[in-house]
């Protein structure tokens, strides 16, 4: 089918607007006379379709953005626009102090975004680069409102500017920080502002005071992001597919202080917080969402420790990856029952490792390999991945771990530099780095999974993201 | 669960005299394992491992969530401030 490419000139329409004619072409006199007819015989699908053209083509001639725009063979009859390739692309409408993302290809580390209107140049240095993904946690007030040419400045050049228009109205309830690969079903991380607590697990609930605290829900989404994506750790960005990744945010101030809307719950024991993984489907169903992994942020004041719940996968759809460990066939699966969740306060430290060693927990699964605390001594009945033990404590630790499709993993003889206990029957894998402790041990800012967990994960991860 | 800080286990020893790291280690334990159970998906089981760590908890170190609520505020408080928003703004005079 013919295809007419460049900038959108000029466009006319009849008196009645039933007809009009678009002027395609990079020279204002030299175009392609193409048009867009509404009949009065065209249904209303085909109506709603032929208005929606029109609106992509207006916005492209007053934007000045390059359109491709198909005709059937013989006609000039427009059937579909496509506008762009951009350079960047900004993810929903700019809002003061709101959550601002924009996408794009190889960003350097050094990219800023550069707001341009009439009356300021506003220059914002994101709180995360990717090489996909800038993203700004508040966008600054000092941006005026009103339409700005967004451009990405960086060592490497400028972008093409897109026009945005800022605003100062209410923040957003749900935000896309990035829209992943375009499927109904990507891999999708969900941050949540949870809205009521449990005191004790006999639903004693209170309305949770981070609905209060959106600048600090804010901030504890920027530390999750950086603790998640910029770290040595990388299992939730292989090969940088982050890029295909639905990375999404819900603080809604609406919502009541009831069972529906509860995802933590206290530890009267303790200050931990634990995540009540069971109703975080059902919830995240009020926004469109199905997710795979949610972060829960909550504003106990008591509860401040972070606690983690895996994956329950769902074992009749998809097509599962099989694998064996140590000989036990088991499988990696598409999709989730119940996605893994962790409770994380609002008052985490941001000079800890919290986000992704939950993460680490949450992103195992019930059946086929759970990730486990190696900080204790603690033996299962269950299968666990990262963790092993022998029949008494003076027993030599042995020099392999296990056997994961094939490849022989060894153990850690030192647990790094921490050392096992003289009473202690487990062990773990051997690191990837042998200078840091384990992420699931007592880590250290520099610390990632052992080898064995780390080639686990990527296979997982993978069968998640080609799903 | 993260693992408990050696300040916070030094405290809790403190608090309670008599109390060893192996019982330190032991409540640190038993609070991993309950972040497996989903007391709505395995009542029973949540119910078993409560009463258990409670009756633990009392025998042993009955200050155990004071202590830790006073520690982790003061590693809140600790908390870097955020960094500020990093903007450079030129603004353009107005015409004339």
């Amino acid at each position: 089918m013919p295809s007419y490419v460049g900038q959108v000139q000029r466009i006319k329409s009849n008196a009645s607007s039933t007809f009009a004619s678009i002027y395609i072409g990079d020279d204002p006199d030299n175009t392609e006379l193409l048009r867009i007819s509404l009949a009065a015989a065209d249904s209303f699908a085909v109506l709603t379709h032929k208005r929606s053209l029109l609106g992509m083509l207006i916005k492209s001639c007053a934007y000045g953005f390059v359109v491709s725009a198909i005709t059937r063979s013989g006609s000039s009859e427009i059937t579909s626009v496509q506008v762009g390739p951009f350079e960047i692309a900004p993810n929903d409408q700019p809002v003061h102090e709101d959550f601002y993302a924009v996408t794009g290809e190889n960003f350097p580390d050094d990219a800023e975004l550069v707001f341009d209107s009439d009356t300021a140049t506003v220059t914002v240095t994101p709180d995360l680069v990717r090489p996909h993904l800038l993203l700004v946690s508040e966008l600054p007030t000092s941006i005026p409102t009103g339409w700005n040419m967004l451009s990405v400045t960086s060592s490497a050049g400028t972008s093409e500017a897109f026009p945005v228009d800022v605003s100062d109205q209410d923040r957003y309830l749900k935000r896309v920080i990035n829209a992943g690969a375009p499927k109904q079903y990507p891999f999708t991380l969900s941050f949540v502002a949870n809205a009521a607590i449990d005191r004790d697990g006999t639903l004693n609930i209170y309305a949770d005071p981070i609905l209060g605290n959106r600048s600090g829900y804010h901030a504890i989404v920027d530390y999750a992001m950086n603790n998640i994506f910029a770290v040595d750790e990388d299992f939730l960005r292989p090969g940088e597919r982050d890029a295909e990744m639905r990375i999404l945010s819900i603080f809604d101030d609406s919502l009541a202080t009831e069972e529906a809307n509860t995802l933590c719950e206290e530890d009267t024991t303790s200050t931990i917080m634990r995540a009540t993984k069971s109703r975080v489907n059902s919830f995240l169903l009020n926004y469109g969402v199905v997710t795979d992994l949610c972060i829960i942020f909550h504003g106990s004041t008591t509860n401040t420790r972070g606690s983690a719940s895996r994956c329950a996968d769902d074992y009749s759809r998809g097509l599962a990856e099989p694998f064996t460990y140590d000989g036990t066939d088991y499988n990696h699966w598409p999709y989730r029952d119940q996605p893994g969740s962790t409770a994380i306060s609002v008052n985490n430290s941001t000079g800890r490792m919290t986000a992704i060693h939950e993460l680490g927990h949450c992103t195992s699964e019930n059946d086929n390999g759970r990730v486990r605390d190696l900080y204790n001594d603690r033996t299962y009945t269950n299968f666990a991945l990262n963790k092993k033990w022998r029949a008494a404590s003076g027993d030599a630790i042995p020099a392999t771990f296990a056997t994961y499709n094939g490849t022989t993993y060894n153990s850690d003889p030192n647990r790094d530099g921490i050392g096992y206990p003289s009473t202690w029957v487990t062990y773990h894998p051997e690191l990837q780095v042998s200078t840091a402790p384990n992420l699931m041990d007592n880590y250290s800012s520099s610390s990632v999974f052992d080898k064995l967990t780390a080639a686990w994960y990527r296979d997982r991860i993978r069968v998640i993201l080609d799903r | 669960m993260e693992a408990f800080e050696p300040e916070l286990r030094q405290r809790l020893i403190k608090a309670h005299p008599g109390l060893s790291e192996s019982d330190v280690d032991k409540i640190e334990a038993m609070l991993s394992d309950r972040q497996d159970v989903d007391r709505l998906l395995d009542a029973k089981t949540a119910r078993k491992m409560d009463a258990e760590r409670k009756a633990f908890v009392a025998e042993k170190m009955p200050k155990l969530r004071q202590v830790m609520m006073a520690f982790d505020r003061q590693q809140q408080q600790k908390r870097a401030p955020r960094k500020p928003a990093k903007i450079r703004i030129k603004e353009r005079p107005r015409a004339r």
